[in-house]
């Protein structure tokens, strides 16, 4: 158990690119954090430096209080799985789980009860003779965990390590290791790419772009009130759609408008909010589940969205619909239906729910909150014809 | 209906007659041969084995014929009286086991330096990161495109300079960590996997601990190619030895054999026994370390 801090952390190649900067952020103790973007945005880089195994340029990490810039790996009590897995493939399962703790030297009779404690949290007491090579995808993740378990560290590092597994299989472990942190109640920091493992096992969302964190939040609360278009894209899935456009002054009040494209009256709650940004560019942001649910279609005021389908995805459950209008495309999230490629669409928005982003900044424009509490009264003021 | 399709079709096929019916029992083995496509690559290889071995053989059959018989048929493929006397002429009349020894003592120690030394700066240029590194590697590399008899001349003086002249320092220590194999090293040990050494790191290995508990078990293919090449090098080594040796009894084999055309003139056979008795400690390598050196050559440079 341990309380992690990371005070301005940076890493700097020297040649004036960091792959991360002026990192801020305070893990509590017994937390599941996770830091997800896309590739190279320096979420490895940074668990590497809280792991000892990259120098830290500038800033401090603090494990507990104690500042732990230029301390070994092996003296700042963390345990890592690794992506590959990382197992030495030359010694057995119960060797490889067993190898930090001789290093340590603990008592034989202590390293033998702790490795098999772990393989039976694990299930694999049966594979403690095994080669890695003998063990299939799955096994060897659960080996990794088991190695870093024994060592019975402070911090757990996690890094990418369902991203060679199955899809099946990484559902399984996904749901495993969070059900063992539950367990165990040790500190956590998972990084992934997958924004799907970040919300579904993370306590807290970190998210990162080009070596710097965009956002701290929990899960829901990135998901709803992302702080950019950047978060807002990167979070979800399929992905926001976003519709870029002006606000304008209209004889009925102020609009979202697209030349030859969506024109959309803004609700009187925003009316405010459109007066103090004034005339000009900016974005809207429309999760795909917001076009064409049942909720929507349930209201027969509802603007509609039409387009054309380009593509369709049924998952079963849902269908995924990836639409072309004239100035843009856009997925929507509905349900099963008898839909055909081609085919000419009127979706009715749920329009409680709209993002807006400043075009240049691409900052997210507080207003979600505003319109959420007016909600459902205010979804009259959208003209029925306002999208087209 | 299928069944008077059956007895419409039955006279047709009796007109042909299988070829069961004729005993060639070969044509039922070529028929269930599988590979008969490849019935051209098995004769090339064949052939280019039986004419890789015949030397071999010939030395071999020759080793084992007496001087009288040698002496009636200039070239025989066959021996009709084996003796062991062209061996005994061999061991009592020469300092061939001597020289074995000196010999092996030579091989063993530049083996040894090599599997110690060479991937230790294999995994220095592979896994480290040092300033200069790329072109430290790149010198050492160019210094593999001297040809060896241009450094013949320097070598010596340099030999002569350290007093090494007649001692067995020059054929061992210059060739201590061969380029060759640092290279090969380098080669095999940047295809084991970078996190394996950051677990080891994590799990508390000093930086020597991770390479002789994690890389070097993991290096065996590559240590039985180091073990293999260098040994074989040093063994059949013949150069270095006649340049530097003076003393008789320090004789490597290579030398002891090109003595023997002088000494025996003639006996081919003594000769032949002398080359065969020298392949032994190859051959005994190879078939202990067959499996290693298969996998070592095929994927040089691969992990397992």
């Amino acid at each position: 158990m341990a309380h992690l801090s990371l005070q301005g952390i940076s890493k700097d190649f020297g040649n004036g690119s960091f792959a991360v900067k002026n990192a801020q952020l305070d893990v509590e103790d017994g937390e599941f954090v996770v830091l997800v973007g896309p590739s190279g945005c320096g979420k490895s880089t940074l668990l590497n430096m809280i792991a000892g195994l990259e120098e830290i340029t500038e800033g401090s990490l603090k494990i507990n209080g104690k500042l732990c810039n230029d301390l070994p790996s092996k003296d700042r009590d963390i345990a890592m799985v690794f992506q590959n897995y990382a197992l030495y493939p030359h010694m057995s399962v119960a060797k490889n789980m067993a190898f930090s703790l001789k290093l340590r030297k603990v008592e034989k009779s202590e390293i033998n009860r702790r490795v098999q404690e772990a393989a039976r949290v694990l299930d694999i007491s049966h594979l403690l003779d095994r080669l890695p090579k003998e063990l299939s995808g799955g096994q060897r993740q659960r080996v990794a965990i088991g190695r870093a378990i024994v060592r019975q560290p402070s911090i757990f590092l996690f890094d990418e390590p369902l991203s060679n597994l199955d899809a099946k299989l990484r559902v399984q472990m996904r749901v495993e290791i969070r059900d063992l942190h539950h367990r165990l109640g040790v500190t956590a920091i998972y990084v992934t790419h997958d924004q799907t493992e970040a919300m579904t096992m993370g306590d807290r969302i970190v998210v990162m772009r080009d070596g710097l964190i965009q956002q701290t939040a929990k899960p829901l609360e990135i998901y709803n009130h992302p702080v950019n278009r950047f978060v807002a894209g990167f979070i979800g899935s399929p992905a926001m759609n976003f519709f870029e456009g002006q606000l304008a002054r209209t004889d009925l009040g102020w609009a979202f408008h697209q030349p030859k494209g969506i024109h959309l009256s803004l609700p009187k709650i925003l009316q405010a909010f459109a007066e103090a940004q004034g005339e000009g560019p900016i974005t809207l942001g429309l999760r795909p589940e917001v076009i064409g649910s049942a909720q929507a279609y349930r209201d027969p005021n509802a603007p509609k969205l039409h387009g054309k389908i380009r593509v369709i995805e049924p998952l079963g459950a849902e269908t995924y619909l990836y639409c072309d209008s004239e100035t843009s495309n856009w997925t929507a999230r509905v349900e099963q239906g008898d839909w055909s490629i081609g085919q000419n669409v009127a979706l009715p928005l749920l329009s409680t729910r709209l993002h807006f982003f400043d075009a240049k900044t691409d900052v997210s424009l507080p207003i979600e909150q505003q319109t959420n509490a007016m909600a459902t009264s205010q979804m009259g003021i959208f003209n029925e014809d306002t999208f087209a | 209906m299928t069944v008077e399709k059956n007895i419409q079709t039955q006279p047709v096929s009796l007109q042909w007659p299988r070829s069961e019916a004729i005993p060639r029992p070969w044509l039922g083995l070529w028929r269930r041969w599988k590979h008969k496509k490849l019935i051209w690559v098995y004769l090339v290889l064949g052939g280019s084995a039986l004419f890789l071995a015949l030397p071999f053989y010939y030395m071999l059959v020759t080793s084992f014929q007496s001087t009288a018989d040698l002496a009636r048929n200039e070239i025989s493929l066959w021996v009709t009286h084996p003796t062991l006397d062209p061996l005994r002429k061999l061991l009592d009349g020469t300092r061939y086991l001597g020289a074995a020894w000196n010999s092996l003592i030579i091989a063993a120690l530049s083996t040894i330096g090599n599997i110690f030394l060479c991937p230790l700066a294999g995994y220095a240029f592979a896994k480290h990161k040092f300033p200069g590194r790329d072109q430290l590697f790149f010198v050492l590399l160019s210094t593999m495109m001297v040809p060896g008899a241009v450094l013949l001349v320097p070598s010596f003086l340099l030999a002569r300079d350290f007093g090494w002249i007649n001692s067995y320092l020059p054929l061992i220590v210059p060739g201590l960590a061969s380029i060759f194999f640092v290279f090969l090293s380098r080669q095999f040990i940047s295809k084991i996997p970078k996190d394996l050494i950051q677990a080891a790191r994590v799990d508390g290995c000093s930086e020597l601990r991770i390479y002789f508990q994690i890389i070097l078990p993991l290096c065996r293919p590559l240590l039985a190619s180091i073990g293999i090449l260098s040994f074989l090098g040093s063994w059949n080594g013949f150069i270095g030895p006649m340049i530097y040796l003076l003393d008789e009894n320090k004789y490597t084999i290579p030398l002891v054999i090109s003595m023997l055309q002088g000494r025996f003139g003639g006996q081919e056979n003594v000769q032949m026994a002398g080359s065969l008795l020298s392949i032994v400690p190859a051959l005994l390598l190879f078939f202990i370390f067959q499996k290693q050196i298969v996998s070592s050559f095929a994927n040089s440079g691969l992990k397992e």
